[in-house]
Parts: C-alpha cells; sequence; structure tokens
C-alpha cells in the first residue's frame, strides 16, 4: 500500500516560487491501477519522481509497504528504485548503446543477478511485450511503440510493487498509444503490481481502475471508475 | 555577423568558463614551451655571439693556432706586414674561481698598449683610477674584474681571488674593476683580465700565444690579407674573420638546438587535439541553435565563420598567456641550458634573456595555426549540417563513422609517407626529412586512432564486462558510440606517450649503449686528471708529476693522453694521442669492423690512425682512406687503420700513436690526463693518497678509478637530457587536459542517460565507477596505440634523426620497464583526469536530469 500526507514540493526558477506539489494526501492500495490525469505543468511528474523516489518532498511523508521512503539515506533509497519501483518515460529513455534485451535487463543485471537468471527473466518479459524477436536491435533501429514496450518490460524486469508510467502515450500515435496501454493494463493484472499512471490523456486514463485528478499542484478530486 | 558571434560564442565561452580555460592552457602550455624553449636557446647562443663579438672588438681577421696554440715570433712577423694597420696578441683560458666564489671565468691575457687599438675598456671611476690602471699593468698577480662579478662576490680592489686553471691553483690580486661596458660584457661578465706577460708565466705558456687580432690598412683585401699570411705562417696556424669563429659555434649546437625545437612542437602539436575538443564540443552542445540558425537563413560560410572564429579567440588568448608564460618558462630553462652547452660544447653563463620578435611572433602565429587546424575540421562539420541533421545528437558521429575508412586511409598514406621522408638524406647534416618523418607518424597515427580504437575497444569488450560486469559493457560501448570525441583525446594521449615511449626508448639505447662501451673500453684502474677542466680548455697536467707516476709502486703501465683539438677539413674534432702499445695489450676500442689489437698495431707500427665513427660519417672516409691533417710539417695523409664507436663529443676524433705524433708535432711534453694500470689486488686508495702526496701545493688534480669515471659519464649523459624529460612531462599535462576535456563533455552529454540509470537503480557508486572505466579505457587504449607509434618512432629517432644529427651508432634496446612505468602512468593520470566527471556525473539530482522532459 502506498500512502502519501501532506506533501508538499516546491521549485524555484529563476526569481520565482513554483510550488508543483502542494499538499496532496492519497492512499493506493496494492495491485490497484490509478491514473492520475491533469494537464501540462500541473505537477504530475514531480509527484511521479516523489513516488518514485527520484527527489524527496520538502514536507510530508510517503509510506510505501510501511516504510517512510522521504527518511531513508541515499543507498536506500537507490535500493527501494531498483527493487520495488519500475519507470516508465513518456520519451522511453532507453540507453543507446545497448540492446533491446540489455535495455531490458539493465535494473536486474545493475542488482548483480546472476546470467542465466536475468536472462530468463528477460525472455520471459520480451515474450510478453512481443518483442523476443528483436531483442538484439538497438533502440534507434525499433519504432516508438516497440521502445515503450521494451520500457514497459524493464519497469518490471525487477518484479516491483510499483510501477510509475509517466504520459507513457505521449509520444505516441493513438493506435500505438492503445496497444501499449492495453500491454501495461494486462501486466498489471497478470503480476500484480499496483500502476499509477500519469497522462492528460482520458482515453489513455480510462484503463487505469481509478483516476485522479491534479490541478496547480493539487489533487483536486477524485471518482472511482465504473 | 560579430553580433552573432557575440551571442553565440562568446555567450557559449563564458557559460563553460571551466571547460574554455581548460583548453585555453593547454594551448597556452604548448605555446609556452615552444617560446621558452626557443628563446632560452637563442638567449644562451645570443650571449656566446655577443661575449665573440665583445672580445674581437675592431679586428677584422685574427691569427689563431691549434691545439696549444703558436709560437709569439709569429706575432713579430705578422704586425711587420704593411697590410696590417695593427695587431695584438692575446691568451685565453677558461678558469674556475674557487671557492667561495666557485664561478667559471674567461681569462684573458692582453697587451694593454697594443690592446686599446682594438678594445676600450672602461675602468670603474675611482679616486686612484689611474693609480689601479697602472699596478694592475706593472704588478705581477693583478687582476681586473667586472664590478658586476665583483658586487656579486662581495670583492674589493686589493682582494685575493683564487684560480683553477686545470692542474694549477693560481692567486691574483684584484687591482681594477671594469664596468660591464664593451668587451667586459663577456660571458655575462665573468670576464678577467690580466697583463699578458702575467698570464704567460701564471699559465706555464712563455713564449706562446693562442690568438693575434689584426686591423687592416685602408683600401686593403681582407681576403688577400688572409692568403698571405697563411702563405707565411706555419700550417697549423690559420687566419680568419672573426665572424666564422660564431658561424662555428651556431654551428656546432645547431643539431642540439633542432631537437629541442621538435620536442617543443610536439606540445603545440597535441595542442591541436585541444582545440579541436573544444569546437566539437561547441559545435555539439549548440546543434539546435546551428539548426535554428540554418533554419533562419544563416550562410554555411557564417556557420563556420562563427565556430572559426571561437577557434581563433581562444588561439589568441592562448597565444598570449602562452607567450608570457614562455618567457617565464625561458628564464628558468636558460640556466640548465646554459650549463648543458657548458659541459657538451663551449663556457657559455647566459644570466639575460634575450627576447625575439620573430619567436613570440612564431609562437603566437604557431597558436593561431593550430586553432585554425584544430578548429577547422569541427567547424565544416557545423557548416555541412543539414538543418534537420542537427537536430538529431548523433547526426555528427554518423557522419564520422562513415568516413572511418578514409580517414583510415589518410593515415595508411601519412605513414607511407614518413617512411619516404625517413629515407632521405639529410639537408646540411640536419635530418630535417627525419623530423617531417617524425610530425608524419604522429599524424599518421592519429588518423589512425578512430579505426584503432573500435578495434581495441572491441578486443578489450569481452574481457570488460567480464571483469566490470555491466559498468565494464556500458563504459566500452559508450566509448565506442562516443568516437568523434574519445577518438581525439586518445589521439591527443597517444601522440604524448608515443613521444614520451620513444625519447625514454631512444635515451635508454643511448644509455645503454654508453654504458657497454664505457665498460669495454675504460679499463685502467685509475685516471689522473686536471681538476679545472673546462670545456673548450687546453689545460694539461704538471708534467712533473706524469714523470713520477712512472715510479708509482704495483704500476704494470702507464697510459699517457694527450689531446689536441683542431679542425680536420672544418669538421672539429679531437686529436688522441696516447701510447698505443699500452692501450693495445691492456685496454681495447671498440671497433666497427676488425680487432682491435690488431688495428692498433698497425697504428703503431705503421704510422697510420684510427678515427671515430662520427668523423668517418662527417668526412665520409672509411678503413683504407687517407685522413689529410694540418700539422706543423704541413699538410698530411695518414692511412685509416679503424673506425671507433666514440661517444665522449659530438665532433670527430682521431687516436693516433705518440710515436706518430711525435713525427710532426713539437713534443712539449704536456699531457691531458694519465691513465694508470695497476697489478692486481693493488690498494687504489693507497694508490690515490701517495699520488696526492706528490702534488705540490698549488696543484690541484682528479684521481678516478674506472667505477667512478664510468658513472661519471653517466651522469654527464643523464643531466644532458634532464631538459627532455621536463618537456615530456609538459606534453603529458598538456594531453591529460584533453582526457579532463573530453569526459567533461561526455558526462555533459550524457545526463540523461546517466538520469535513467540512475532511475532504474544504478548507484552512484556504479555510475562513478562506469565514468572511471571509461577514462581508464581511454588511457589504455591510448597506451596501446601510444606504445606501437612510440617503438616506431623510437626506430626513426635512433636509426634515422640521431644518426643524421649526431652520427653515434645507439644499439636499439626497447627496456620492458618503459611500457610498465608508463602504463601505470597513464592509467593513474587518466583515472585521476576521471575523478572530476566522474563527480560531475552523480552531482546533478535524477529528478533534475528527468524534468528535461
Amino acid at each position: 500500500m502506498i500512502k502519501l500526507d501532506s506533501v508538499t514540493k516546491t521549485y524555484t526558477l529563476g526569481q520565482q516560487r513554483i510550488v508543483a506539489v502542494n499538499d496532496v494526501s492519497l492512499t493506493i492500495e496494492a495491485g490497484e491501477f490509478v491514473a492520475i490525469m491533469g494537464k501540462s505543468g500541473c505537477g504530475k511528474t514531480t509527484l511521479l519522481g516523489l513516488i518514485g523516489g527520484l527527489d524527496r518532498p520538502d514536507r510530508g511523508h510517503i509510506w510505501v509497504d510501511g516504510e517512510d521512503i522521504t527518511q531513508l539515506p541515499d543507498l536506500k533509497l537507490t535500493r527501494y528504485r531498483r527493487d520495488q519501483v519500475g519507470i516508465v518515460f513518456q520519451f522511453f529513455n532507453l540507453i543507446p548503446i545497448l540492446t533491446v534485451s540489455e535495455n531490458v535487463a539493465l535494473p536486474y543485471t545493475l542488482q548483480g543477478r546472476p546470467e542465466r537468471e536475468v536472462e530468463a527473466r528477460v525472455q520471459e518479459l520480451l515474450e510478453d511485450v512481443d518483442l523476443w524477436e528483436r531483442r538484439h536491435h538497438y533502440p534507434h533501429e525499433i519504432s516508438g511503440g516497440e521502445m515503450q514496450r521494451v520500457a514497459i518490460a524493464r519497469a518490471l524486469v525487477n518484479r516491483p510493487t510499483l510501477v510509475l508510467a509517466d504520459e507513457p502515450t505521449g509520444n505516441l500515435d493513438s493506435h500505438t498509444g492503445s496497444q501499449v496501454m492495453e500491454v501495461m493494463a494486462e501486466l498489471s493484472q497478470r503480476h500484480a503490481t499496483t500502476f499509477v499512471l500519469m497522462t492528460h490523456s482520458s482515453e489513455a486514463a480510462s484503463y487505469a481502475s481509478r483516476k485522479m485528478l491534479m490541478r496547480d499542484g493539487s489533487l483536486s478530486s477524485e471518482e472511482e471508475s465504473t | 555577423m560579430l553580433k552573432l558571434w557575440r551571442w553565440f560564442c562568446l555567450r557559449h565561452l563564458r557559460s563553460y568558463k571551466g571547460r574554455a580555460l581548460l583548453c585555453l592552457l593547454g594551448v597556452a602550455l604548448g605555446v609556452a614551451v615552444f617560446v621558452g624553449i626557443k628563446t632560452a636557446a637563442s638567449s644562451a647562443l645570443i650571449s656566446f655571439q655577443d661575449t665573440v663579438t665583445s672580445l674581437s672588438g675592431k679586428a677584422q681577421l685574427q691569427v689563431v693556432g691549434q691545439g696549444n696554440g703558436f709560437s709569439e715570433e709569429i706575432y713579430t712577423k705578422v704586425s711587420s706586414l704593411e697590410e696590417v694597420h695593427a695587431a695584438t696578441p692575446v691568451l685565453e683560458f677558461n678558469v674556475i674561481a674557487t671557492s667561495p666564489v666557485d664561478e667559471p671565468l674567461l681569462m684573458l691575457g692582453i697587451d694593454v698598449f697594443s690592446d686599446q687599438e682594438f678594445r676600450q675598456y672602461h675602468f670603474v671611476a675611482s679616486k686612484d683610477k689611474d693609480g689601479a690602471v697602472l699596478s694592475f699593468l706593472t704588478e705581477p698577480g693583478a687582476i681586473a674584474l667586472t664590478e658586476k662579478f665583483a658586487e656579486r662576490h662581495g670583492l674589493t680592489v686589493g682582494d685575493r681571488l683564487e684560480i683553477l686553471s686545470a692542474s694549477r691553483r693560481l692567486s691574483f690580486t684584484l687591482r681594477a674593476l671594469l664596468e660591464l661596458k664593451g668587451p667586459a660584457r663577456a660571458l655575462e661578465g665573468n670576464l678577467a683580465l690580466v697583463d699578458i706577460a702575467t698570464a704567460q708565466e701564471a699559465f706555464e705558456q712563455v713564449g706562446r700565444l693562442h690568438r693575434i687580432d689584426l686591423t687592416l690598412a685602408e683600401n686593403v683585401s681582407p681576403e688577400e690579407v688572409r692568403k698571405k699570411l697563411e702563405n707565411l705562417l706555419p700550417p697549423d696556424v690559420t687566419v680568419e674573420p672573426p665572424q666564422k669563429r660564431l658561424g662555428r659555434i651556431t654551428e656546432m649546437i645547431k643539431a642540439y638546438r633542432l631537437n629541442l625545437l621538435a620536442l617543443s612542437l610536439i606540445a603545440l602539436f597535441v595542442g591541436i587535439f585541444l582545440i579541436y575538443n573544444a569546437v566539437a564540443f561547441a559545435v555539439h552542445k549548440r546543434r539546435y541553435e546551428i539548426a535554428m540558425l540554418r533554419v533562419l537563413g544563416t550562410q554555411k560560410w557564417q556557420i563556420l565563420g562563427l565556430f572559426l572564429g571561437e577557434a581563433l579567440l581562444v588561439g589568441l588568448l592562448g597565444a598570449l598567456i602562452g607567450v608570457g608564460l614562455g618567457l617565464l618558462m625561458a628564464k628558468i630553462a636558460l640556466r640548465a641550458m646554459a650549463e648543458t652547452i657548458s659541459e657538451l660544447y663551449l663556457l657559455v653563463r647566459a644570466d639575460t634573456l634575450s627576447f625575439s620578435p620573430l619567436v613570440i611572433f612564431l609562437g603566437a602565429g604557431a597558436a593561431l595555426g593550430v586553432a585554425l587546424l584544430g578548429g577547422l575540421f569541427p567547424s565544416l562539420e557545423a557548416s555541412r549540417t543539414l538543418p534537420r541533421e542537427a537536430l538529431y545528437r548523433t547526426a555528427l558521429e554518423r557522419r564520422l563513422k562513415m568516413n572511418i575508412g578514409r580517414i583510415t586511409l589518410v593515415g595508411a598514406l601519412l605513414l607511407g609517407a614518413a617512411y619516404l621522408f625517413s629515407q632521405m638524406q639529410p639537408v646540411k647534416g640536419l635530418p630535417l626529412f627525419g623530423f617531417v618523418a617524425a610530425f608524419l607518424i604522429l599524424a599518421g597515427f592519429s588518423f589512425l586512432t578512430p579505426a584503432s580504437v573500435l578495434l581495441v575497444n572491441r578486443a578489450l569488450a569481452p574481457g570488460l564486462a567480464g571483469i566490470f560486469k555491466i559498468e565494464g559493457k556500458m563504459a566500452s560501448r559508450y566509448l565506442g558510440r562516443s568516437l568523434n570525441r574519445s577518438a581525439v583525446a586518445i589521439a591527443s594521449l597517444m601522440t604524448a606517450l608515443a613521444m614520451l615511449i620513444s625519447i625514454s626508448i631512444m635515451i635508454l639505447s643511448f644509455r645503454q649503449t654508453v654504458k657497454v662501451w664505457t665498460e669495454q673500453i675504460i679499463s685502467a684502474d685509475l685516471f689522473i686528471s686536471p681538476a679545472g677542466r673546462l670545456t673548450g680548455q687546453r689545460g694539461s697536467l704538471p708534467p712533473a708529476l706524469v714523470e713520477s707516476l712512472a715510479k708509482i709502486p704495483g704500476l704494470v703501465a702507464m697510459e699517457r693522453l694527450t689531446e689536441i683539438p683542431m679542425r680536420i677539413n672544418e669538421v672539429p674534432a679531437l686529436l688522441f694521442v696516447t701510447d698505443l702499445e699500452v692501450k693495445g695489450k691492456l685496454s681495447r676500442i671498440m671497433l666497427r669492423r676488425g680487432s682491435s689489437e690488431d688495428i692498433l698495431r698497425r697504428c703503431r707500427e705503421q704510422g697510420q690512425v684510427t678515427i671515430s665513427e662520427v668523423l668517418s660519417n662527417r668526412l665520409k672516409l672509411a678503413e683504407g682512406d687517407h685522413l689529410q691533417m694540418v700539422t706543423p710539417e704541413g699538410m698530411q695523409s695518414f692511412d685509416i687503420a679503424g673506425v671507433f664507436y666514440d661517444y665522449r663529443t659530438e665532433g670527430g676524433m682521431v687516436i693516433m700513436d705518440r710515436s706518430t705524433y711525435a713525427k710532426y708535432w713539437p713534443e712539449e711534453g704536456r699531457y691531458s690526463s694519465v691513465a694508470l694500470y695497476l697489478k692486481p689486488g693493488s690498494s687504489l686508495d693507497e694508490t690515490r693518497s701517495l699520488i696526492r702526496g706528490r702534488l705540490k701545493r698549488s696543484e690541484e688534480v682528479f684521481i678516478t678509478s674506472n667505477k667512478e669515471l664510468r658513472r661519471e659519464i653517466l651522469r654527464i649523459f643523464d643531466q644532458t637530457f634532464s631538459i627532455t624529460y621536463a618537456l615530456q612531462i609538459i606534453a603529458i599535462v598538456v594531453a591529460i587536459f584533453g582526457i579532463v576535456n573530453t569526459l567533461v563533455l561526455l558526462v555533459m552529454e550524457r545526463e540523461r542517460d546517466i538520469g535513467v540509470l540512475k532511475a532504474v537503480g544504478a548507484t552512484n557508486r556504479q555510475v562513478q565507477r562506469m565514468t572511471l572505466l571509461e577514462a581508464g579505457l581511454m588511457g589504455l587504449i591510448s597506451f596501446v596505440l601510444g606504445a606501437v607509434n612510440g617503438i616506431l618512432l623510437s626506430l626513426l629517432l635512433i636509426f634515422v634523426i640521431n644518426k643524421q644529427s649526431f652520427g653515434w651508432t645507439i644499439q636499439f634496446s626497447v627496456p620492458g620497464a618503459i611500457f610498465g612505468k608508463t602504463l601505470i602512468l597513464v592509467l593513474a593520470c587518466a583515472l585521476i583526469a576521471g575523478i572530476f566527471p566522474a563527480r560531475a556525473a552523480i552531482s546533478k539530482e535524477v529528478s533534475e536530469v528527468m524534468r528535461l522532459e
């Protein structure tokens, strides 16, 4: 279970002070597929960064499975990212010098897992996202949709308890976007992983079991999906 | 255009101050080394020229002798000639003022009356000015020193000054001080004047002169007088204009100067890579701006101008700082250089720098040239980039990869050209084409670097991935991918390393050759030589001492050596007269061909000579040819029995038996040194103290064992190359700047990748390790290429450049330790260079990097 309690994050841009996340409190149950919707600049990515342990809030606490990640020292926070979180970015952020399979294997490899275990896991995931045939290709040799599927596989390789997706369809055409969302929804169910989706697209959000709206850093409304 | 340049280039330079500074310093160091070395070398030479010119005064011609001068009767003959307006005799000695002064002095014995016509000395005004001059003329043992020298050592008129000339200690009284004007400027004021009669007596040269200066009557041709005089004078006495001596000195040290110049140019060469890196970085960083400018209608040439302008600005600033730094360096190098020249060639004292506008202009020009050359390729790339292409990060890389074949071909062609140049003959005794070949090798290898990096990286990749896991794999992949920048940094470090390795191989091969040579030829047990030996000095042992040495207990044999400096067909050479019977039985010489014993016997019995390899090369004479030498008996021809290896001087050497010498030269009983062969088991210390006991109080000699002599030869050898080591270190520092620069650049480019890595769980340590591994890998590849390049260059240095410059045969040997040490050095440097970028890599917060989305 993920619990956010009065989380606030501010940035200084030149002379201006910007409140990116403003006093957000939220609870997400384990295995839930939640979509946080909002326009560009509303603070979605900042919130994702805070939940994913990429950044620390100025105020408030974030509990993940009972542990307050805002209080973790750097090394433990890195381990949290590595072992418990998977992230899918809008621009895929694959490492250009690594092949498809190496990109997927990256978090596992960084943990120093045995080669055989890594290979088996990578094969399993690449088959799930239907890219096993493309495993030796480099990112620049595959399409945008394929890149995002690789990014999803990479996010899942560690068997994370939480996957955070930041506008995963934002850089894709609508058809490819739908395909990617279907893959995510399916994998979420199959692996019983908590998925938090940040998006401005209501179509993408429709795959979630719960939707929330974010505006000017605040989670202003919440609606149950039917 | 200027506005565009201010917006796009100046602001960029301002934003990346640290990196711009690094590049600037690299170029400045290159320029500084060039300006420093050139200025120091010319200052030393100018100082010497100044000495010769100021001492020559108004002399139009000089009568000079070989070896120990000539009889003073010649003076009467010369001065009575109607074409000669005035003549003055001169004795010239290089002596050492003993402790606590402890400095070399040029001592002139002059005839004050006739000398006035030639040189004007200014005595320091004092109450008894006339008295001082008068006493200087009349008192035996009176000496005049320059005010500068006297002040430095706290000497005042009336003080005693002790000097060491060859093996004699002599005491003089300071009677007059000279202002630092005219001839007193010689050797930066390290000049002493004595009356010629005093000098002849003190230095046991009664009846002898070293030189006669002449001015000629009006309307006579110096050349005609010279010819007339040469017909009149003994064959071993020559007449020449003073400038000729200058020409000879310049000639003598030209190879030394050229070598230093070539070394300093390498530092500049490394600077080209730095500029390339800087401009490539600028182009890369501003690809979006270039695209926008192109979209907005900026012409290709304007883009080219923008980036070249930036390179030129770095070059210009580098030139300014470099020239200043260079002059500072020259000040430091001047002393070391003057010491080396004094040790090897001739006594030089240089305290003041002579600024040459030409050198400063050349240095600044070189910096701008380097900037243009380094900036041209990336600037051209920028101007050729299509607007759409410029928006993509990999456009330039793809372009480089596409051109790898062509770049490699250029490299191969350059190496081919280098081979052709290496086979060409020297120009006026200088290996100019050899140096061209060396630069072609460096350039060739630089062009081969991208392909080599790919190959070596590919070969190392599995091992790296095996040992360092994902960090190793990624470091190797990143290196291969960022070839357009990594190859340049690697090429610059490779160049510096190739220089380090090649020169080290050359010096160590040379040292090993000299070591083997000393072990083979130095076989006597003790060597006795004058304590005050200075380069170019005519010094000898006390005759009574040499006589008494024959009765030393335990003596098996004694070899008396007389060295006479002379010129054979305009080539400076040392006639080495010795007892070849002793040498043949108890010692040996290292011959190019034939047995030492047999050849020395032929020299002794048939009056033949053996000549050194250097002389053989210079005169193009070999075994069986005839050597023409000027003797007091006229020109004589000697059969050459053999050619021997010798590393004592850059000039030639002739070995002749004493009996042959006695036929043509008057035997004066002057011995430059003596070698003693003792019975086995004799105590060297006891013999030493026995010899010391036979010395008069005013005599001082060095008594050296064979081990000490070998050590001393190697010490001088090492000292000669000290400046070379300093230059190498500078080139490495410049190259390390390149590595830091490149890595910082690469880390900046990969900010997002590093963010992703951290986002997916890479620890700071893993990111750091990856950056350091990449730095280490760059170092390792530079080392591999530098080693191959260095071996090739060392072959060129040993068999072409050195052979053509000095004529010595050096046995090529590759000491493995050099590679081990260099590898450790380069890895350490590369890793240290990697620390800063590695820290930069982890300094950014993941969220900050990811927010760039």
